[in-house]
């Protein structure tokens, strides 16, 4: 078995050969390419990357991206805390949509564990998920029209975000990391008024985004600055791994939501939008009906979720009510035990993934049976597209950086965790 | 139920062209374990699948398995010698074929004092990231890959940090300032 030879085209001289050369521009008295550092602290890097680009002229000829600013060691942390102290360092990961990473990472325990989980909080897991995936796609588009230079988009989108950040901040205490996850339930029940609410909020989004169509889709300046711009094709997006909105621009179907239903997905009626092209204008459009989807999906959970408990029986892990902590001496032991030692799962390993709000986002679990996690690995699905977006940057102009790295939507804390 | 892993049962022609591949089988998962020498061949197999062709890459991961004691790795209990043992640390690979919906994990050991393993880089471009990633992390070495240096700490480093034998509280050296004039020629 190890005399197996390489084939040719594999061998890795031969993979680097095929890099595209590009024709340099015909250079004035400067013919060497030169070096321009872009961000760390660039407005339009998001805050934690750094570009560092070779121009001639204005060509992009060579890209080197350097991401990592903001790497905490989160899975170190993580291994070192147990399963319930790990909770909120996953709100931080993607702060955007943090509802999506908790309950990803929840529900890795929860297969670990063997729970099932009751129906009304499947539902209301999917209501908040959902939600979630409008902010973060919000905050994307709103990135994105304000870095081109549209102002009003910007703010209109920003204004429809901050309701419903108000909103969970109503149900679990805080806009942004709510930690609002148990394993096997959810921190607090949602009440009737705040899913009347809900509702309320979602039903006046339509109308902003029929305005913010009106406002972008046809405008001339939007167009010239995105369609045919930062253009990748379907094999080359599926080789570099690159998953979520981005991909399905390039018309690839693959969304984990639909190929992998976990919670309600498969009881709701719902599309999956693809693109045709795989340029920034695809992408911002995929964007765009994703919202309008996800809209859907909200309206058709609470009109679907029923009454009943909303954590599962499983004292095991999750935390008993506080009546019975402070009256049974039972549940100050089972309180006192989930706390200092940490819920006790099987050993093993498994790979657990959602459909985060740019992507798969995967949790790879190895339990060697004590509270702690003996490894969390968690799958970024923005790190892959930037070890991919150099290669699309390469051959454009120096502002081209600005809208393909802007409908990247990169995460930092998601991106270096 | 429907089915999203290939299990033992799908892929018989993988078990005749491995004989030696370990399986086993956890929360409805498989665990492919193969040796380290055959992953150029595996790459090229699962790539070129007839059946279930893997395009996507999903991730690439690693464990460090010095201070456990699970029940394949009943060697490591931590000890100073289990620092250079040969099945010290795990590299964890997740494939998904798109156009059938199937995943597979499979998981090969390496060790010793300057773990290697072959990169899949010139199979699947999601490599590039991901591997210099773990060389960051573990410090696994990956021949041919095109360029593997640390991706989210900086140059200066020392050590790699999600090794089990990192200090939680470990200290670096300062980093000597860098000089832009030299640094641009």
């Amino acid at each position: 078995m190890t005399d197996f030879e390489i084939p040719a085209k594999y061998k890795i001289e031969e993979v680097l050969k095929k890099k595209e050369i590009i024709e340099l521009p015909i250079a004035g008295p400067h013919d060497q390419p030169i070096k321009v550092n872009i961000g760390p602290s660039h407005p339009a890097m998001h805050g934690t990357i750094k570009m560092v680009a070779e121009l001639v002229g204005e060509t992009i000829v060579n890209l080197d991206v350097e991401p990592g600013f903001l790497h905490r060691g989160m899975e170190k942390t993580c291994e070192n805390r147990t399963y319930l102290s790990a909770l909120p360092y996953t709100d931080r990961l993607n702060y955007v949509s943090a509802f999506i990473n908790n309950f990803g990472y929840v529900g890795a325990l929860e297969e670990l564990f063997g729970i099932e989980i009751t129906e009304r909080c499947s539902w209301l897991r999917t209501l908040l998920a959902e939600m979630s995936r409008i902010t973060d796609h919000y905050t994307c588009q709103a990135a994105i029209c304000s870095e081109i230079g549209a102002m009003t988009p910007f703010l209109y989108f920003m204004q429809a975000r901050d309701f419903i950040w108000e909103h969970f901040n109503w149900l679990s205490g805080a806009r942004q990391t709510y930690s609002y996850a148990r394993i096997g339930g959810v921190a607090k029940d949602a009440t009737k008024e705040w899913l009347q609410k809900a509702k309320q909020i979602l039903l006046d989004n339509i109308p902003l985004l029929k305005d913010i169509h009106g406002l972008m889709d046809k405008n001339r300046i939007f167009l010239d600055r995105m369609q045919g711009v930062g253009e990748i094709s379907k094999e080359d997006a599926i080789n570099a791994g690159i998953t979520g909105p981005f991909l399905r621009s390039t018309g690839v179907a693959y969304d984990v939501r639909r190929a992998m239903p976990y919670l309600k997905y498969d009881e709701v009626e719902w599309e999956v939008p693809v693109g045709k092209y795989g340029d920034n204008y695809d992408r911002w459009y995929v964007r765009m009906r994703e919202i309008e989807e996800s809209i859907k999906i909200c309206l058709q959970c609470i009109d679907k979720i029923p009454e009943g408990p909303v954590n599962a029986e499983a004292n095991f892990a999750h935390l008993p009510e506080k009546t019975e902590v402070y009256t049974t001496i039972e549940g100050l032991i089972n309180h006192f035990k989930l706390v200092i030692d940490g819920p006790k799962p099987p050993k093993g390993q498994l790979y657990h993934c959602v459909e985060g709000a740019n992507g798969e986002l995967g949790y790879y679990l190895v339990s060697d049976g004590s509270g702690t996690a003996y490894r969390l690995h968690v799958r970024p699905p923005s790190f892959l597209i930037m070890g991919a977006i150099d290669k699309i940057i390469i051959g454009h102009q120096l502002a081209d950086i600005i809208p393909i790295f802007g409908t990247v939507n990169m995460i930092g804390g998601e991106c270096d965790r | 139920m429907e089915k999203y892993w290939l299990l033992k049962d799908d892929i018989p022609d993988f078990f005749e062209k491995f004989p030696h591949a370990g399986y086993t089988e956890q929360f409805g998962q498989p665990n492919v374990r193969i040796p380290k020498e055959d992953l150029a061949e595996l790459f090229d197999f699962w790539k070129n699948h007839s059946k279930y062709p893997m395009d996507m890459l999903l991730d690439i991961t690693a464990v460090d398995y010095l201070s456990s004691d699970f029940a394949e790795k009943p060697n490591l209990t931590g000890r100073e010698e289990d620092l250079y043992s040969e099945t010290r640390f795990d590299v964890v690979y997740h494939f998904y074929s798109v156009s059938t919906n199937r995943r597979i994990r499979v998981i090969t050991s390496c060790g010793g004092e300057h773990p290697e393993v072959l990169s899949s880089y010139a199979w699947w471009k999601a490599a590039y990231y991901i591997e210099r990633e773990v060389w960051d992390m573990f410090g696994i070495k990956f021949t041919n890959h095109p360029e593997l240096r640390r991706v989210l700490m900086y140059e200066e480093f020392e050590g790699h940090p999600l090794r089990k034998d990192y200090p939680l509280m470990g200290e670096q050296p300062r980093v000597k300032l860098r000089n832009p004039e030299q640094e641009n020629d």
